[in-house]
Parts: C-alpha cells; structure tokens; sequence
C-alpha cells in the first residue's frame, strides 16, 4: 500500500514541485533523476504524516520525526542522495503510517498534515496556491487509499 | 468563435505563439530539433553558452549525464579544456522549417479573410515576426527595449504632470503596462522584449514622482511585483485546464511573458543589492519556480498544434511514447496536449464479449480508430463543452501585470502628488 502512495503521489506532483524541494542553490537548475524525485515525494508524504502525529497530540514524536526530515531533506539537496537514503525514507514512511494507523483522522490532524506541507513547499520556493494545491493533493492520496480509511 | 472550429487559424495562430514566445529564431532553432533536422548543441559532460549583457547570467554552464544533469551560472570546478563551448549562431529565420510552415498558413488565413484575422492582419503579424527575428535571439535587442520603454515613460510621465496640476489621471499612468501586455498578446513584440520591457514599467511605476529609474523602486514594490507575476503564472496554468483552446493557449502564452517577467524582476532584485539575504533567496527561489513552470508548462505547448493537424499530433505522441517506452499520456503531458485532445488517448470503452481484434481496439487509444476529420470533430465536440473566457477583456482586472498592493500605493501616491504634498 505505501508503494501505492508513493505510486500516485510522483505521477500527481509534478516535476516543477519535485525540483523546488531538491534544489539547494536556486540559480542552479537541475534536471532531476528518478531516485532524485522519488525521494522528494516521500520527504513530502513524511512531513504529511509528521503534520499528523502532532494533529495527534504526539509532540515529542513529531517533533522526532521533523528533524529527521530536515536532514533528509539537506541529503536531498546534497547531490550524493543514494539508493540507502530512499530505502530510508520508505521505512520512515512505513513506521509513521503504522503510528497513525488505528487513529481516525480529525480536522484538526488533517490540517496540521497539510499545513506541514504546505509549510515546506512554501520555503522551497513555491506560491502560495501551489503550496496549497500539492498539500490537498497528498491528503487526498493518503484519504484514498486504504491506509486512509483503516 | 474558437479557434478550433477554424483549423487552419488554430495552426496559425500556434505558430505565432512560437515564434513570439521568446524569439522568432529561437523558436525555429527548437522546432529544428524536435523535428531531428538539426543535432542538440550540448554533449556530454561540461558545456557553456555565452549570454548577452542584458541576460540574467553572462554564462551559463550545463552538466548533461544520462543520469541527469544542471544548468548553472557558477563555473564547474573542472579543467577549462574540458568543458565544451556551445557555438550558437542561429539560422536565419527565412531558412528554417518553422517560417515555411508559417508561410503556408499566412497564405490560407490570409485567402479567408475573416476578422478579426483579415488580410491586413495576417501581413502585419507576418511583418512584426520578421521585424522581431531580425534583432536579438541568443543576445538581447537592446535597442528595441530601450525604444519602447522610453516610449512607455511619455505617457506615464504626461499623467504625472496633468495629475501635479489637479487630475488625477491614474488610468492613464497605468497605461503602458497593459499596453505592452495587449502589444505580445497581439503578436506586436516578441516576448523576449516585452518582459524585459514589462518588467521596466512595473519598477518604474512605483517611484512616483521620480520616474525612469530602476534603481529608485522600493524593494517591497519589487517584491511585491515579482510575488504577483509568480502568482498569476501559476493560476493562468492551473485554470487553463477546463477553457476552450483559444483561451487554453493564450493563458499559456501570457503565462510565458509573465513568468519571465518575474524572472527579470527577480535578476533587477539581485543586482541592485537593497534587499535583506533572506528577500534575496525569496526571489531567487521564485524566480526559480516560475522558470520551472514555464519550462515543464509553457514551451512545449504550442509546438504539436503549430505543426501537426490534432490526429498527426496525436500519432506523434504515440510515436515518441513508444521509443521512450513511457506511457501516452506521460508524452502527451510533456506537450501540455489540450484535454479535449488528450481524452482521444484514453483507452476505447470495454465491452464484455471481444474478439482478439476488439481485446486490441480495447486496450488502444481512442483516437487509432478515427480518421483525420473524425479526431478533429471528436476534439471540436469536447471543446463546445469547455469553458470560455476573453482574455484581453480581463487584463485589467482578473490577470493585471500590476500587484494589488503596488497598485494601491500608486494610486495613493497620485492622490498625494495631486494634492500638492509632494511638491513641498
């Protein structure tokens, strides 16, 4: 199921999104590999979540997991993101749906998921309507899918 | 009446499109490569292209590696030798594929002669692109954008005077911005010339009464402005999706001459240094995403319907699907298809009961089944369903270069300037 996440989150954020989170130096474009952009959607689908857990009242945890995605974010823009880095950001995502998984999504944990990536997406660089529009993109993925209804 | 439904005019007007984006020549140049008539300047490994004085970077050095690659301004830490020069002389516009088929098409919608596309018209579009390829292309047509920005300044500066001596003459102020908007729209200036021309006025606009320097425009206006044309280049992208195809595409290229708008602004930011580092790195990073934007939604768009019918445009998709093994859909997004074009992808209705032939058909795109005429209608019928929208009636309100909060300080500043406080 998470691949399946993984799956429709990198066919519905689009590349121009995917490069704004791996972009360290703006003046410098780059064309951005698979791995690379891979790698992007689950540092977005994990602040998705990480949002969630603190909707959840679990702080320490979220806040756990906020530094960790920090620093994956800094190998995400370091330009040695390897193949051990995404099999980490998959079993980051993994654990993280396991946390929230017997808890029924409220309003308030929804949007503190969005808002986390909305956050994000608003300090890579984007507008404000495209941050707005990737965050309900995600929360409509992970509400579909059957993680979203367990 | 849409473009679609007058398919010659829709080719046309999509080769205008392409040719204005930028520059007539560079346009040609891309077009010469999608079409495999001429090889892509780049190898592998290290390249640099030298840029004019007026562009963003002097240099720009491009990394390309089957595994992907950059475009940067900051010189590789490699042995010169190594990297390799990129000789970029354009071919004259008169030789290329693209100004034939342009040619092709002038003649038909010129022999229809229906308005607001006339005869006369037709000429002087025709006129305006060869007078756009004569100057500029890899450098900047200085010259050009000095003419019309000095141009711009008269009527602004008039306004001033009149408002000084009690008429507040705001609209008249503002003129020249969307002036020079309606002038790309209409094919008059390349878009190459008017962003940079755009984005003059929009500074200039802002340092009332001191008009004509660009040094003078308050940083926050400056931001402001540059927040605003990243905003609207998003949203013009993004409500292009359900708008019939003459909408659909000319939001796509006003989106263009805004994002690039945005883009000049940002590089004016970064040069005149009056911005805190973290401003710096907010307008770096906008002009970023719009260039991305533009990039991935913009320059594409008009090269399937300037060259092919929408069937040839369709099997060209599949074509190119098929040798970089990606799904239909994946090439036709790359070529921001319209959706009325793009639906003839989708796959044919199953039933329950198919023969082997029909198991095929099935699994196939729509559109394999029809012929030229067949496609076209299909398409004409989706996009009767489509919403409509008058851009250029719009301009002023909806889609105005000008940002909210820079418009309120202009009009504040004239009211103030009109009062006489300024004068003392």
């Amino acid at each position: 199921m998470i691949q399946n996440i993984i799956q429709q989150s990198r066919t519905k954020i689009d590349k121009v999104n995917a490069t704004l989170i791996v972009t360290s130096d703006p003046r410098t474009k780059l064309f951005i590999p698979e791995a690379l952009f891979t790698g992007a959607v689950l540092f977005l689908l994990n602040r998705y979540y990480a949002g969630f857990l603190k909707g959840f009242g679990l702080d320490e945890m979220a806040e756990t997991h906020g530094k960790w995605a920090a620093d994956y974010l800094r190998r995400l823009r370091s330009g040695t993101f390897s193949e051990a880095d995404l099999a980490e950001g998959k079993g980051r995502l993994e654990t993280q749906i396991q946390l929230i998984k017997n808890r029924l999504p409220t309003d308030s944990s929804k949007a503190m998921a969005e808002s986390s990536v909305e956050q994000a997406m608003l300090e890579a660089g984007a507008v404000p309507a495209q941050a707005h529009d990737v965050a309900v993109t995600i929360s409509e993925i992970v509400e579909t899918s059957e993680h979203g209804r367990d | 009446m849409d473009e679609i439904n007058c398919p010659p005019l829709h080719r046309w007007l999509s080769v205008c499109r392409l040719l204005m984006l930028h520059h007539p020549k560079v346009a040609a140049e891309l077009v010469a490569f999608l079409m495999g008539d001429a090889p892509l300047p780049f190898r592998i490994g290290w390249n640099m292209r030298k840029l004019g004085e007026v562009s963003r970077y002097k240099e720009l050095f491009t990394f390309i590696d089957p595994e992907g690659g950059k475009t940067t301004p900051i010189p590789p830490s490699v042995p010169s030798e190594s990297i390799h020069t990129v000789l970029h002389e354009l071919p004259a516009l008169e030789s290329t594929q693209l100004w034939q088929v342009f040619e092709e098409l002038a003649e038909h919608v010129s022999k229809l002669d229906k308005a607001p596309f006339t005869q006369h018209r037709v000429t002087e579009v025709r006129q305006n692109i060869i007078s756009a390829s004569a100057k500029g292309g890899v450098t900047h047509d200085t010259k050009m954008m000095r003419i019309l920005a000095e141009r711009a300044l008269q009527p602004m500066a008039r306004a001033l005077h009149e408002t000084i001596c009690g008429q507040i003459k705001v609209g008249d102020f503002l003129g020249p911005a969307f002036d020079t908007v309606l002038a790309y729209l209409s094919f008059e200036i390349p878009g190459q010339v008017a962003c940079e021309v755009l984005a003059f006025i929009l500074s200039v606009q802002c340092t009332i009464p001191d008009l004509g320097s660009l040094t003078a425009t308050p940083p926050l206006a400056r931001i402001a402005a540059i927040e605003h044309l990243s905003n609207l280049t998003y949203t013009l992208l993004k409500t292009r999706q359900p708008k019939k195809v003459t909408p659909y595409f000319e939001m796509t290229y006003l989106a263009g001459l805004y994002g690039g708008a945005a883009v000049v602004l940002a590089s004016h930011a970064t040069e005149q240094g009056n911005l805190s580092r973290e401003n710096i790195e907010k307008v770096e990073k906008l002009a970023m995403n719009v260039e991305e934007m533009c990039a991935h939604s913009v320059h594409m768009s008009f090269f399937l319907p300037a060259l092919f019918s929408p069937k040839e445009g369709l099997e060209r998709v599949i074509t190119e699907s098929f040798s970089l093994k990606e799904p239909p859909i994946k090439t036709a997004d790359f070529y921001c298809i319209h959706p009325g074009l793009r639906s003839l992808l989708e796959r044919s209705p199953r039933t329950i009961y198919l023969s082997v032939e029909q198991v095929l058909k099935a699994f196939s795109p729509r559109f394999l089944d029809m012929n030229s005429e067949e496609v076209l209608e299909a398409y004409q019928a989706y996009v009767s369903s489509c919403e409509s929208l008058d851009l250029m009636q719009v301009i002023k309100s909806q889609f105005s270069p000008i940002a909210p909060d820079n418009l309120q300080k202009i009009r504040f500043d004239l009211l103030v300037l009109a009062t006489g406080a300024l004068r003392h």
